[in-house]
């Protein structure tokens, strides 16, 4: 059985609750999974039921929902971990961070310390090998992809480089059920304790990637070969392809 | 061009700004000298009372600055030094990890790092250097990889990081704190430096103060099992082709234009060089490249620290996206086109020729290379 947890977000621009894209790309990673290996998929929220953005989750194709309501603003950790401990989840899938609160991607770790499970981030995929193993595919940068065996609990981070969610179907949304059970919170009182104030635009310092300015030389009247040497050594000096004899 | 002195009249004496200026500026150094010499720190004096770096025997506390390879953006491991060197002040060290091979190797002292561990990879490294000099900050340059590496660190040791650190700032009482976005970006959130630190790019000014002394420390013996790695067995890795990178991501462009007529001759060369492919509008219009490959105002603005421009005019819309590009190196048969006077070295030749000749260099290389 995987758990998937979800997270609401909320829009940029108009401020509307919405699902957390990276929560998204997370449903849409166990939904495929889904339907390569059959397994069952719990879905969880922490937070308030009554948030619109909750249906949209069940549009993806979630059979249902299940929400702890802490009844305010709480720390996340215990109530998940308690609730995990509970169901005992093969999987555990969740996005990279939130869009609430201090949204620091903290939490599938300390998921994965407190529950003694593996982590995993920037999973792309999810897969089978050929003896029916899950295999899990992390891009670890553009140019690497890593496939792990899944051969013990984990708990895998949606990568934001992950299929983005399909759309929501509004009848599924309107069908899908929402189970609410009350749960036990402390406030987060590291968390109380920050000042917050709005966004204020912080420029990033100019010049520290130092676009170059153009103006070089034209080089006219070149063969082929010729032009071609003089950008293998312009290419060569600046590490994009390697020096003679390197290889 | 000589500067002619202007004459003088005659009883009016003139004062020299440059002069006076410069002289300030030289004596910066001797006053952070001044008021570090009573705590724990001892200037070295060269011959003459000019002092050069600074020496720490028994600092306070140490500042640690992850500096994994390859480095996550060009300038990471200066901006972190330089937050760590403010962070510092007078009374603590900082401590200098490179990881891995094929970072940067520049000199360590004038970034301002008063030691310096060179390790192999893993996060191994990190709790063997952290067992070695108990650090009072971890910094982190915001990188997928580094991400992983400071939150698996911040769990193990129970420790609340704050993740992509903006800006310090000065509190009220004086007293210092750190910036970080929280509410999906939408707050800004201060609060005192934490044990670890992920650091967002771009937005710490390298350190130019007396350099530190970078004293090499050999890292005592490392965990031969990675404390810290996934946990999961891993499978097998698989290179991604390098043609295919999304082009905001890439770092490597080879570009086409309308000046680009034989195709197979282009894709190739994307392939020999292991660049990302991408294209003009007018290119990705006529079909030749999907619409994903456009660079341009109304296509992708790319970062790539190469962008190899052939048959590219340089419409304002297409230079738009290169804005950000380190170099840009153009084949062009108009010696006029505003693509040339962009780049840092222009070949006026034929595309058409340029491409297969290069891709038969590479290969000739590559033969010679390995026999």
């Amino acid at each position: 059985m995987i758990a998937l947890l979800l997270s609401t977000g909320c829009h940029p621009v108009s401020g509307r609750p919405r699902m957390n894209p990276a929560c998204a790309r997370a449903a849409e990673l166990a939904l495929r999974w889904r339907q390569e290996s059959g397994e069952e998929i719990r879905a969880l929220h922490l937070g308030d039921p009554g948030n619109p953005a909750l249906r949209d989750y069940l549009g993806l194709g979630l059979p249902g929902l299940r929400v702890l309501d802490p009844g305010g603003a709480v720390d996340a950790l215990p109530p998940l971990v308690a609730e995990l401990r509970r169901i005992a989840p093969r999987l555990v899938l969740c996005g990279a961070a939130t869009e609430t609160g201090e949204g620091s991607g903290m939490l599938p770790y300390l998921l994965a310390e407190a529950l003694g499970m593996a982590v995993l981030a920037g999973v792309i995929a999810l897969a089978q090998d050929a003896k029916g193993q899950g295999v899990a595919v992390q891009a670890s940068s553009p140019t690497l992809h890593r496939r792990f065996a899944l051969d013990r609990p984990a708990v895998l981070i949606a990568a934001e480089a992950a299929p983005p969610a399909r759309p929501v179907a509004f009848a599924r949304a309107r069908a899908g059920r929402i189970d609410v059970q009350r749960v036990m919170g402390a406030p987060d009182a590291v968390l109380d304790g920050f000042e917050s104030r709005p966004a204020r635009i912080r420029p990033r310092r100019i010049g520290a990637a130092s676009a170059g300015g153009g103006n070089g030389p034209a080089l006219t009247g070149l063969s082929a070969d010729q032009a071609a040497a003089r950008i293998a050594d312009f290419l060569r000096q600046n590490g994009f392809i390697e020096r003679n004899g390197d290889g | 061009m000589p500067v002619v002195p202007e004459p003088v009249e005659p009883g009016r004496t003139r004062r020299d700004p440059r002069a006076a200026r410069g002289g300030l500026r030289r004596e910066a150094p001797t006053v952070e000298e001044a008021s570090a010499a009573p705590v724990s720190m001892q200037a070295v004096e060269v011959a003459a009372p000019r002092v050069t770096h600074r020496i720490l025997e028994n600092p306070e506390g140490w500042i640690l600055v992850v500096s994994p390879a390859p480095e996550p953006w060009s300038g990471a491991e200066a901006e972190l030094l330089g937050l760590a060197r403010r962070l510092a002040g007078e009374r603590d060290g900082v401590v200098l990890l490179r990881l891995g091979a094929g970072g940067p190797t520049g000199a360590a002292g004038p970034m301002g790092a008063d030691r310096l561990i060179e390790a192999g990879d893993g996060a191994g490294a990190v709790m063997a250097a952290l067992a070695a000099l108990p650090a009072r900050h971890i910094l982190f340059p915001e990188s997928f990889a580094s991400g992983d590496l400071a939150r698996r660190l911040a769990a193990r040791l129970g420790e609340r990081p704050a993740i992509g650190v903006l800006a310090l700032d000065r509190a009220r009482d004086g007293a210092e704190r750190i910036v970080t976005r929280g509410e999906g970006g939408r707050r800004d959130l201060f609060r005192a430096p934490p044990r670890i630190m992920l650091i967002d790019r771009n937005r710490f000014a390298p350190w130019e103060g007396l350099a530190g002394e970078a004293r090499v420390v050999p890292l005592p013996q490392m965990d031969p099992l990675d404390a810290l790695s996934s946990g999961l067995p891993l499978v097998e890795t698989i290179p991604q082709p390098a043609t295919e990178i999304p082009l905001a991501l890439a770092d490597f462009i080879v570009s086409a234009g309308e000046g680009v007529s034989d195709w197979p001759a282009f894709h190739q060369l994307a392939r020999d060089l292991g660049a990302a492919e991408a294209g003009s509008r007018q290119v990705c219009d006529a079909g030749h490249l999907p619409r994903a490959r456009q660079v341009g105002a109304s296509g992708t603005l790319v970062e790539a620290r190469l962008y190899l421009a052939f048959g590219i005019s340089g419409a304002p819309q297409h230079l738009q996206g290169v804005q950000k590009c380190r170099h840009v190196l153009a084949v062009n048969t108009d010696l006029h086109a505003a693509m040339v006077k962009r780049a840092d070295l222009a070949v006026i030749a034929d595309a058409q020729q340029v491409m297969p000749a290069l891709s038969r260099m590479l290969a000739a290389e590559k033969a010679g290379g390995r026999g």
